[in-house]
């Protein structure tokens, strides 16, 4: 029988102690996120507001334990697996929708808002949250605000940070402070910048300020097959650099098409290799300037099947296969890995045909998923946990993936953070005095070994061996084979 | 006339001119290892923001690094060092039909690292937000000469902490900004201004904010105020003897689109103006919208004496342009109100003499208005009195330690910023 720890017994002074869990078997649920690696957190904290937040910060800093602040946990990138025996502050009882002002544009919301509730608590007002993760029927707010998320329609209106005025947020210290406001700028540092996209690593963010736009009063979406992948990667690097940006330009290939058709019945031509999914949005006058020649451009590369959504019912069908496709991938292979690079939009043609080649190569499949129009990559690699040998394969074919995004001038990860996933990546990219510069901005915050632990930063361990090393370890400690 | 390089009254002692990226980092290298202190100097245009400095030894200027590093059109990314103006990035990108959509005052003398680090306004903030949401990858040059970078070239990218938003409004206190990669797009076929007046901000509130929250997507709204709008507004409805009151605000509002689109915008544009009882209302095509939107900066040299910002919701952008242009009969009307609505941004600039009730009261209708302030020019011996970025709450202990963390000996432009850090 477990025994309460005396940190568990100071927690569950501050929440009741039903929102404060610790018995092995119930932290369990804790060990994940969306990505693939696993940790036990120490105990998880379900506070209710921003004063229970920073008592528990305030009771773990004094008993030297660091704190992991965790929304829903659909992360990609370990940001939400506890390391370092931390505690989990799990902020979905902050769901509240506090205010939603229509004629400055703004919501004042929890953290702990999903991300499509927001959307549909502003629809009546003809407004919208326009970041939009695949995972936003259950990604909060405040895990968005965490890793920067992005989203389909990012193409043509920028990621969180772009749609983020401020928040209130918790420090090291406990102190509840506003960086950023309800107003779209404020004098000094931006620090509101700076934390966005900190993975949770500086404070915990207990209210948020976001920006919103009108519902555009015309979509169109439209699909287009092409018979190669090439052939839609130049379609999308076309559509780019002609100057029309579209809401969003999706691709998935074949190997996903295999998943989401019996899934979703998007009636997805047989023979396609590659479909692409093109929105454009804004006045009904832009809307039709700019299909017309997303059209042409499609049928200037071959496209084999083209067609517009007829109504709102298709338009979510076509949109279902995009944004749950990840889901479906699970009728192919136990498990994926999904790698977040970003390439320039016109290294597109050559990137898709080397992943293919790697997948050949290391005889392991890859699906790949984009949002093409930004270059952001999500070739998913499939595999099975419970073996071993395909496990390294899978983390070494995600490497290769990354090494690849920056020889072209790429990025590590476009929307979902660097997290346990990539920190062994982080070198690929940034020099030691890039990294030492960012650290600097723990100790700034006050929050030096306080928030998140283990993440971003390579360990020693990491930059001088393997970079999935460590997960590899961490995977296949427990596998029954 | 003020000596070159002088600010606030104080010339450095020696100027450095590096012609690259390792030039500024030996630069300030040596002024770090000789405890110096230095200014990172751009075009000059606006180095009147920030509170007094307190040593000023070497200023570094930054237009020998005025080159573009990598320009590639279809992936809409260019990346160019911070000496160069925006009037020659603007050449630059225009030639394959592209731009920044960005713009400040005088952009053949703004540097981009200069508009960067002192946060220059402009009207097309209001659609394209601020210059920090253009920013997607910075290489910075330390405190001590260290150079550092973050971001990419790539528009969507979170590997590691978005470092360059720290320097974005830094004056270079934090360090110096040496390259900016930037997120760029078309230049739009065809462009229109409605340039309409009213009889008081208040009346011009109901037509801005509808135009602001139409459907139809404004390029920019801008509100100005005071006797240089009332003049232009003057001006504008003797050409279509309408009428224009002696204390008129004008409302300009930007479309820019394809034609088709343009075309609708302008018809739904005035139909709100119509029916919002603006005074009048003349909508102008090609060069001839360029006049009015001269309105939207500080106006002609002399430079003003006394300018101020905050940052507000939209709604009380109008109050408070209002406010700061004051009633029709004061004394103190030598001033220019400018508003970006959709933004918030309203600035005001006087001419003439800085009395201590004309501080007060500027302070009190940015109060009132639920705004934060921050003086941006004022007579000398005001910075010593007060802290012209106002009061940042407890935000200001967090920026205190972070200019402790990258630049602890106060080598960058000391006691310019908040809180005179």
């Amino acid at each position: 029988m477990p025994e309460k720890s005396a940190l568990v017994r100071d927690l569950e002074r501050v929440v009741e102690p039903t929102h404060v869990v610790w018995r092995p078997e119930d932290l369990l649920v804790y060990e994940y996120d969306g990505s693939i690696d696993r940790n036990t957190p120490n105990a998880v904290v379900v506070p209710a507001n921003a004063e229970q937040v920073s008592e528990t910060i305030k009771i773990a800093r004094k008993r030297g334990v660091p704190v992991v602040p965790r929304g829903a946990g659909t992360g990609l990138s370990g940001g939400a697996i506890s390391m370092e025996g931390a505690v989990v502050l799990a902020l979905t009882r902050l769901n509240k929708v506090l205010e939603i002002d229509k004629e400055n544009r703004v919501a004042i919301v929890e953290p702990g808002v999903v991300n499509l509730e927001l959307g549909q608590a502003l629809a009546p007002y003809g407004l919208q949250y326009v970041p939009d993760p695949s995972s936003q029927a259950a990604c909060t707010i405040g895990g968005n605000v965490g890793e920067n998320a992005g989203g389909p329609h990012c193409l043509a209106y920028g990621v969180t940070t772009n749609h983020v005025l401020g928040m209130e947020v918790v420090l090291a210290d406990g102190s509840i402070t506003w960086l950023g406001g309800e107003s779209r700028e404020v004098p000094g540092y931006d620090l509101r910048g700076v934390f966005i996209g900190s993975e949770g690593t500086l404070g915990v963010v207990t209210k948020v300020a976001v920006r919103l736009v009108p519902v555009p009063e015309a979509i169109r979406t439209m699909v287009a097959a092409f018979s190669s992948v090439e052939a839609a990667s130049e379609t999308v690097a076309d559509i780019v650099a002609s100057g029309v940006i579209p809401g969003a330009v999706e691709m998935i290939d074949r190997l996903c098409i295999e998943a989401v058709e019996p899934a979703f019945h998007p009636g997805y031509p047989e023979d396609a290799q590659a479909i692409l999914l093109v929105e454009v949005d804004g006045l009904h006058e832009t809307v039709a300037e700019q299909a017309e020649l997303v059209e042409q451009l499609c049928h200037k590369h071959g496209t084999t099947d083209w067609r517009t959504a007829e109504d709102e019912e298709e338009r979510e069908t076509l949109w279902a296969s995009r944004k749950k496709a990840l889901g479906a991938l699970g009728r192919l292979a136990p498990n994926y890995y999904l790698i977040d690079g970003v390439i320039p939009p016109t290294r597109l043609p050559e990137t898709m045909s080397k992943i293919n080649a790697l997948s050949d190569e290391l005889e392991i499949p890859i699906a790949n998923v984009l949002h093409a129009g930004d270059g952001n990559l999500h070739p998913c690699i499939l595999f099975d946990s419970r073996d071993p040998e395909q496990v390294e394969k899978a983390l070494i074919a995600g490497g290769r993936i990354l090494e690849m995004c920056v020889e072209v001038g790429g990025a590590l990860s476009g929307e979902h953070g660097i997290g346990l996933e990539k920190q062994g990546y982080l070198p690929l990219v940034f020099t030691d005095e890039d990294l030492e510069a960012m650290a600097r901005l723990k100790p700034a915050f006050g929050a030096a070994g306080m928030f998140n632990p283990g993440k971003i930063f390579p360990t020693d361990e990491l930059r001088t061996g393997v970079p999935h090393a460590a997960i590899m370890q961490r995977l296949t400690a427990d596998v029954v084979i | 006339m003020p000596e070159p390089y002088e600010i606030d009254g104080i010339t450095p002692s020696r100027v450095e001119c590096p012609a690259s990226v390792e030039d500024l980092s030996a630069a300030l290298r040596t002024v770090h290892a000789d405890a110096g202190t230095a200014v990172i100097w751009g075009g000059g245009s606006r180095m009147h923001v920030g509170n007094k400095i307190a040593r000023y030894d070497v200023a570094v200027d930054m237009t020998g690094l005025d080159r573009i590093v990598d320009y590639r059109p279809p992936d809409l990314v260019v990346v160019a060092e911070a000496g160069m103006t925006l009037a020659a990035l603007q050449a630059e990108l225009g030639k394959n039909n592209q731009r920044l959509p960005f713009d400040v005052q005088s952009p053949e003398h703004a540097t981009i690292g200069g508009s960067l680090a002192s946060n220059a306004v402009g009207p097309l903030r209001g659609r394209y937000g601020g210059i920090r949401d253009l920013v997607i990858g910075m290489s910075v040059v330390q405190a001590d000469g260290t150079m550092t970078k973050s971001g990419g070239s790539v528009v969507k990218n979170v590997s590691g902490y978005d470092m360059a938003r720290l320097h974005i409004g830094a004056l270079g206190t934090l360090g110096a900004i040496a390259t900016v990669a930037f997120k760029i797009g078309p230049i739009p076929h065809t462009m229109r201004t409605v340039a309409s007046w009213f009889d008081s901000a208040e009346s011009a509130a109901v037509a801005g904010m509808r135009i602001t929250n139409g459907s139809f997507m404004p390029e920019a709204v801008t509100l100005v105020a005071g006797p240089r709008a009332a003049k232009h507004a003057s001006e504008l409805s003797a050409q279509d003897s309408s009428k224009a009151s002696e204390n008129a605000v004008m409302l300009l509002v930007a479309l820019a689109a394809g034609p088709a689109t343009v075309e609708r915008q302008v018809n739904d544009t005035t139909s709100i103006l119509g029916s919002a009882m603006a005074d009048g209302f003349v909508v102008l095509e090609d060069n001839a919208q360029f006049g009015v939107w001269s309105l939207a900066g500080e106006g002609n040299p002399p430079p003003p004496t006394f300018s101020v910002r905050s940052t507000v919701k939209p709604t009380e952008a109008f109050n408070l342009a209002g406010a700061l242009a004051g009633p029709a009969d004061s004394d103190s009307r030598d001033v220019h109100v400018v508003a970006q609505i959709g933004f918030g941004t309203v600035e005001a600039h006087w001419r003439g003499d800085v009395s201590p009730e004309l501080v007060r009261s500027a302070q009190s209708a940015i109060r009132n208005a639920g705004g934060a302030w921050m003086i941006e020019r004022c007579p000398i011996d005001l910075k010593s009195e007060l802290d012209v970025f106002g009061d940042l709450g407890a935000s200001l202990a967090v920026m205190r330690r972070m200019k402790q963390q990258f630049d602890p000996t106060g080598t960058l432009s000391p006691g310019r910023f908040a809180g005179r850090i």
